[in-house]
């Protein structure tokens, strides 16, 4: 089943002195229960490309169609609930909000959908034990390792079931270990919950754990590859 | 995790700043309490003196006497116009007066003086009148007696139990002469008062000026004192032919005026205050934001509108501002309320200066709850003003940028 329509996506950055054309025609379309990675070399638009398919950045031209809503089409209030109901997001780092415990942390996205108290506080739980955490969820970022706040993220991202997650490097400030073990829980919840994970990332250990893998150039699809 | 918990945590991500922000906000709005205390509780000591202890909150003439004070424009007391006047539930108490001049003589010294004829009753009785005798005893005024001020005494060379002779004019030209038994003297705020004042029983005045059942003034008190701009009127839209009234302010303008400039210097420097207070406010505002910029987008990207953070952190700055309000409050409650019952007394120079202008030298300080209510209300409103700007910039925050930080 198809989630995600990509038509004839472009941005071009005018504030340069020079245009920087960052996504130049992109046409892609991803099905549920993708575990697809984005790859290229820096500066080939991956970020970018990311935040337009999360309604985090206008295209210049061209459409993101999620579930047959076209985003462009909705007001910028619009857009924020449209995240808040359908995507989940990973960032590279500072992710959660500091005076939040990891499960304060993970119940916020749920308490702004306004979900009831005792079903986030279950939820939350739920979520930070499927990502390993189950011992610290009183634990403030501050007081959790860069790979155990990235888990808290993924956990957050989940916990208000979105479509799908989007996650820009996660890896990117992780050791090894730590990339493994959260590669290794997204797989899983990918697996056993047929949950939607689109990743950018510079790591070949990442690439080699994804299904699907698009390489991205000068802001252009050069490969796109499913294993 | 409701907002206000979330906004009571974050208040303590920078401690310092925090307390030194709500201590900025607690010094000034202390000053500024103090500082309206003790000029409203001197105005009031003030308005005190001149009106309650001398000219009523309002005065009843005979018509004309306002423009000529003379005794040809005396009003004549009847039933009526106490009638008339009682009929107004707000008048508390009708003082009949009479004041005029007259030279006093003893030996071979004579000065012109003011003359006061009072009802000893209510006149004496005043706490602050009754705190001034210097000598002798008020009491003894009706048998011919005459209470005059210590200066006077001074300056004539006359003692308690001498005889003073006034020398004047009376109603319809009549001469008016009298020899009275000096019973008390008195010490009057005001020096050019203290100078020559001398106090008679009303009736003793009567006779002295040929008055008979005239009078010069009926001196008003209120059950409301504040209300003696509304009440005034209400008694002049009916007043009986041949009568005026008219409030202390109407009569005497020079003491509203100094009371308003006065207040308009307080206010400048109020004013100043607030502004640093403001800018101080704005600033923590501003650095509270700049450094969560990041947060924020964060926040936004993952589904939070811009309006709910601006809420948050509009909470946030109340919650400052707010711990230096209570502080304040808690704070100068107990001061304000020992300096109104203990009022700062000058000594010394000071003191001279403070007599030399009329006024009695102490500096009360008004106790009253608006004080510690209207100044933080202003310090909210301040507030809320300084962090517009800053608020503004939350809602115009681009998402993109402020990952990227
Ligand atoms: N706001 C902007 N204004 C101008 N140019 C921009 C802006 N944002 C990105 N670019 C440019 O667009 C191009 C693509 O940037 P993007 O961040 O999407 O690359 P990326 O593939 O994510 O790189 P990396 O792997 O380093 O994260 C780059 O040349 C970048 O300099
Ligand atoms: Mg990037």
């Amino acid at each position: 089943m198809k989630i995600i329509e990509i038509k004839n996506l472009h941005k071009i950055y005018t504030e340069t002195a020079v245009p920087v054309k960052a996504v130049n025609g992109i046409d892609l379309s991803f099905d549920q229960g993708e575990f697809t990675a984005i790859v290229g070399p820096s500066g080939s638009g991956k970020t970018t490309f990311l935040n337009m398919l999360g309604g985090l950045d206008k295209p210049s031209e061209g459409e993101v169609i999620i579930d047959g809503i076209n985003i462009g089409s909705l007001s910028s209030k619009q857009v924020i609930d449209f995240r808040l109901r359908n995507i989940g997001f990973v960032f590279q780092a500072y992710n959660l909000i500091p005076v939040l415990t990891a499960k304060e942390n993970v119940e916020f996205i749920m308490q702004l959908q306004n979900q009831d108290k005792k079903e986030r506080e279950a939820r939350a739980i739920e979520m930070l034990k499927a990502v390993g955490l189950g011992e610290r969820i009183n634990n403030r970022p501050a007081k959790l390792s860069g790979g155990e706040q990235q888990r808290v993220a993924v956990a957050r991202a989940l916990a208000s079931k979105p479509k799908f997650i989007l996650a820009d490097e996660p890896t990117a400030n992780l050791d090894s270990a730590s990339t493994n073990n959260l590669l290794e829980i997204m797989q899983e919840l990918n697996k056993k919950e047929n949950i939607t994970f689109i990743f950018s990332t510079h790591d070949q250990r990442v690439v080699n754990k994804a299904r699907r893998v698009i390489t991205i150039d000068d802001g252009k699809v050069k490969t796109d590859v499913k294993i | 995790m409701n907002y206000f918990k979330l906004a009571w945590r974050n208040i303590w991500r920078n401690k310092k700043r925090t307390l030194i922000t709500a201590a900025s906000v607690f010094f000034a709005l202390f000053l500024a309490i103090l500082m309206v205390g003790l000029q409203e509780g001197t105005y009031a000591h003030m308005i005190k003196i001149s009106v309650e202890d001398f000219y009523g909150y309002a005065q009843v003439h005979g018509k004309g006497f306002s423009e000529d004070k003379t005794l040809t424009n005396s009003l004549e007391y009847n039933q009526e116009i106490i009638d008339y006047l009682n009929s107004n539930k707000n008048v508390k108490q009708i003082q009949p007066r009479i004041e005029s001049f007259a030279l006093s003589a003893f030996s071979d010294k004579s000065k012109g003086i003011v003359i006061l004829g009072v009802d000893p009753n209510l006149e004496f009785e005043k706490p602050t009148i009754k705190k001034r005798l210097v000598a002798g005893n008020f009491d003894e005024i009706y048998d011919n007696g005459i209470v005059i001020t210590e200066k006077l005494a001074e300056y004539l060379g006359a003692e308690i139990g001498d005889s003073l002779a006034l020398i004047g004019q009376g109603y319809q030209g009549i001469s008016a002469v009298g020899l009275y038994k000096i019973v008390a003297t008195i010490s009057m705020p005001n020096p050019m008062l203290n100078s020559g004042l001398a106090y008679l029983d009303i009736k003793t005045a009567q006779e002295l000026f040929s008055l008979e059942n005239r009078l010069t003034g009926l001196s008003l008190s209120f059950n409301d004192n504040r209300k003696f701009k509304e009440t005034t009127q209400e008694l002049r839209s009916n007043l009986p032919e041949g009568y005026e009234i008219f409030h202390w302010e109407e009569e005497m303008p020079e003491i509203k005026q100094f009371v308003e400039s006065d207040r308009a210097g307080g206010q400048i420097f109020l004013v100043i205050l607030y502004i640093i207070i403001g800018f101080g406010i704005f600033g923590t505002a501003l650095m509270m934001i700049a450094e969560r910029i990041k947060e924020f987008g964060i926040m936004v990207a993952v589904g939070m509108q811009k309006m709910k953070i601006v809420i948050l952190v509009g909470v946030e700055m109340l919650y400052i501002t707010s711990l230096g309000i209570i502080a304040s409050i808690v704070f100068s409650i107990p001061i304000m309320y020992y300096l109104n019952i203990n009022p700062i007394t000058f000594t010394g120079d000071m003191a001279k200066t403070y007599e030399s202008y009329g006024f009695e030298p102490v500096m009360p300080a008004a106790f009253q709850l608006d004080y510690f209510i209207n100044q933080p209300i202003v310090v909210i409103i301040i507030t809320i003003i300084a962090i517009i700007y800053p608020l503004w910039g939350i809602s115009k925050l681009d998402v993109i940028k402020s990952i990227r930080k």
